[in-house]
Order: C-alpha cells, then sequence, then structure tokens
C-alpha cells in the first residue's frame, strides 16, 4: 500500500498541507528572534505536525516492525532537522545533524544499503561535524550575537518552505495516483515514461510480496557497479577531490594586507 | 496492475521523508544568519537527497542510485573543505560569522536591512575570585651576572 492511497484518486488531499502548515507555523515560533522564541508553543506545533503525519503515514496498512522501525526513525530525523534548523547554540545545531545522519543511516539499513549507511556516518557523522565543530571552537563568540540570535526574514522563509513541500507532496501523489490508474491511461498521458515503467518492470525480479530482490551482497555488487558501469564519475571524484584539496589551501591561505584588526 | 512494494513503507514515504528533510534544510538556510549553521543545513538537504537515491535504487532493483550516493559524499567533502576554507577567511576580516555584515555586495538600489530591536542582555557571567593584595611585596636580590 502506498501513502497516499487512503484518499480519492485525483483530489489533493488536504490533511497532509493542513499538517505541513502547522509544522511551518511551529518553525516560525521556534526560530531564533530577538525578542525570544515561543519555544512552548512552537514545540507543541510542530510536534503535532509530525505526530499528524506520522498518523497519516501508519493509517494505509497494518502496524508491522518494518513499518514501526520507519516511523521511528523517519521522526526522529525530522526531529533532529527541527533543533538544527532552531538551535541558537552552533555546537548543539552541529550535535543534532549527527542525529539526523544517525537516523537516515537506519533508513538506508531498512532500504536494504547498509554499506552506505556506514560510509554516510563515517563521512558526515565521523569527518564533516567534526571538522565544523573545528571551525566553530576558532570562531567562538561570547553572549547573544546578531549571527545566532537573529533569524533573516523568518516569515518568508517558513512560506518558502510550506509552499515547496506542498508542491512537492502534490506531485508525490499525483505521481502516485497515476501509477494506481494503471498502465494502460498512463500511457495515453505520457507515452515514454509509460513505456520506460513496463520496460523496467519486465526486466525486474521480484520477491514473493512483489518486492523487486536486491543482490545479497551488497558491498561486493556495489563495487562491481563503481568500477564497470560508473567507472568515469569514479575518476571524475577522485579529480574534484583534488581540485577542491588544492581550492581549500589557496582560498584559506594568509595574504598580507587583507586583514583587519577589530 | 503489478503492485510495486505490498507493504507500508513504500517508495513514497521514503521520497517523502526525503523532501521534507530538504524543506527543512531550505527553510534554515533561509533564515539562519550563522555562516557554519547555513552550510550545516546545506548537507541536511544532500542528506535528503541521498534518502531519494537510496529509495529509488531500491525500487529499481539496481545498485546505481546507491553508487551516486557515493558521489555524493565526495561532493560533501569538497563541499565542506571549500566552505570551511571561505568561513576562515570571511572571519579573518570581520571577526564575525554574521552573513548579514556581507550586504554590501548586495544588488544595486537596495536597501541594506537594519537590524532594530536590541539583542537580549547577556547573563552576567561570574567572575572568579581573586586575593586581595595585602601589601608591598618582599624586596628580591637583584639579580647580578658575573660575566
Amino acid at each position: 500500500m502506498e501513502l497516499f492511497a487512503a484518499g480519492q484518486p485525483g483530489l489533493f488531499r488536504f490533511e497532509y498541507f493542513f499538517a505541513l502548515a502547522i509544522g511551518a507555523l511551529g518553525i516560525y515560533l521556534l526560530l531564533p528572534s530577538p525578542r525570544g522564541k515561543a519555544s512552548v508553543a512552537g514545540s507543541i506545533a510542530t510536534l503535532g505536525s509530525l505526530g499528524w503525519l506520522c498518523f497519516l503515514g501508519l493509517a494505509p496498512g497494518g502496524f508491522t516492525i518494518e513499518t514501526g522501525l520507519f516511523h521511528l526513525f523517519a521522526a526522529l530525523a525530522l526531529v533532529g532537522a527541527v533543533f538544527l534548523v532552531t538551535q541558537t547554540n552552533p555546537a548543539r545545531a552541529a550535535l543534532s545533524f549527527v542525529m539526523v545522519v544517525i537516523c537516515v543511516g537506519g533508513l538506508m539499513l531498512l532500504l536494504a544499503a547498509p554499506f552506505l549507511m556506514a560510509a554516510n556516518m563515517i563521512v558526515y557523522a565521523g569527518a564533516i561535524v567534526v571538522t565544523f565543530l573545528f571551525v566553530l571552537m576558532l570562531a567562538q563568540q561570547d553572549g547573544p550575537s546578531d549571527a545566532d540570535n537573529r533569524s533573516r526574514e523568518p516569515g518568508l522563509a517558513c512560506f518558502t518552505g510550506l509552499a515547496l513541500s506542498a508542491s512537492l507532496l502534490l506531485l508525490l501523489q499525483r505521481d502516485q495516483d497515476n501509477a494506481d490508474r494503471g498502465l494502460g491511461q498512463m500511457k495515453a498521458l505520457n507515452a515514454p515514461v509509460a513505456e520506460l515503467r513496463l520496460k523496467q518492470e519486465q526486466t525486474l525480479r521480484r520477491e514473493a510480496n512483489g518486492r523487486p530482490t536486491a543482490p545479497a551482497d551488497n558491498t561486493t555488487f556495489l563495487g562491481q557497479t563503481l568500477y564497470t558501469t560508473l567507472l568515469l564519475p569514479v575518476e571524475l571524484a577522485g579529480v574534484l577531490l583534488l581540485v577542491a584539496t588544492a581550492g581549500a589551501i589557496l582560498i584559506a591561505q594568509r595574504r598580507p594586507g587583507t586583514e583587519v584588526t577589530p | 496492475m503489478i503492485q510495486i512494494m505490498d507493504l507500508p513503507p513504500g517508495l513514497t514515504h521514503y521520497l517523502v521523508v526525503g523532501a521534507l528533510l530538504f524543506v527543512l534544510g531550505l527553510v534554515g538556510f533561509l533564515a539562519r544568519r550563522n555562516m557554519i549553521l547555513m552550510f550545516l543545513n546545506a548537507e541536511l538537504m544532500i542528506q535528503g537527497v541521498a534518502l531519494n537515491f537510496v529509495a529509488f535504487a531500491r525500487h529499481r532493483g539496481n545498485l546505481e542510485g546507491q553508487g551516486f550516493v557515493l558521489f555524493l559524499l565526495a561532493v560533501a567533502a569538497c563541499e565542506a573543505a571549500i566552505a570551511l576554507a571561505l568561513i576562515l577567511v570571511l572571519y579573518r576580516t570581520q571577526h564575525s560569522l554574521d552573513v548579514s555584515l556581507w550586504q554590501n555586495l548586495r544588488e544595486e538600489g537596495l536597501e541594506p536591512i537594519l537590524d532594530e530591536e536590541p539583542l537580549p542582555l547577556s547573563p552576567l557571567e561570574e567572575k572568579s575570585p581573586s586575593l586581595t593584595v595585602a601589601g608591598p611585596g618582599p624586596a628580591q636580590p637583584e639579580e647580578t651576572s658575573h660575566v
């Protein structure tokens, strides 16, 4: 069962829009402002919207262990993301980003990608966040500052987020409705896509429950894919890393005459 | 009709989570003023995109999507290196992480945005205890050198 299957096809499900709107209001209240943020009201609104979305996601099917784990990881990842957006203390925000990375790792594990889970955690939580924290220590400020205690146009930013998320959900729902109508009707609407989908579905091997089979040995097959079909991008990624290293060294170099004493 | 993914967390569930992570990163990038937090929010958007790639790889039963997430990791590492070098240079020039200090780079004809509301007062810092000086110090013999 898919996410939007519970409602009438062809109509926008307004409950998703209302849940998103409440979430946007909550984030608006939680964003730092010199008047002080409305923490209690904002947290209640954000958590309520998240709970509503989880309820809507749980509604189409029954409760299984996979559903439970999916909703746990997804909700924790979104809570971590909200913390990252609204924290005034940058070090705490970096740590909540680590929480997001760990929960996305859990979701990747549910999607049969154990190697990526490990790589994602090592690179993000282990390398990138530590580097960010290191720069944070170099550029430390004491007390409230313009950078941390003010937001730039919080209302407009939240409205943009609401508009983008509502249109993305609408698009996903349309796609779902088209898939529900079956390939025949889709062919009339959008011939090339329907042909591609038909071809893909004929070549796919499926498990008993209709899910496509994933290769059992993820790391081996990933390595094989990297060095056969994706060989050129691998080489290009190496060149990109080299150029970025050289660029970072060049940019961060101290040059005489450019510094201003406070 | 072939039913793709029978069980509840289907492709759309993961796509919605990825989209919401992306949108939260966008809101943070637009609204926050600390440069380091802005770049962390960009990384959050990349996480949402990576989740989409992995979900589609599972949906189509091949590993090319997962391979692309590895390239995404490489690009994110490059971005972090360049961004941190830039932040260091900007911090050395202005001694603050606030991006609004750079608004003289804005479009021609736009008014600068001024912060009118005062910041909340910082909580009083506790001073570390110090002893009062009790009197003149004892006389020390002057250092002499015999060379």
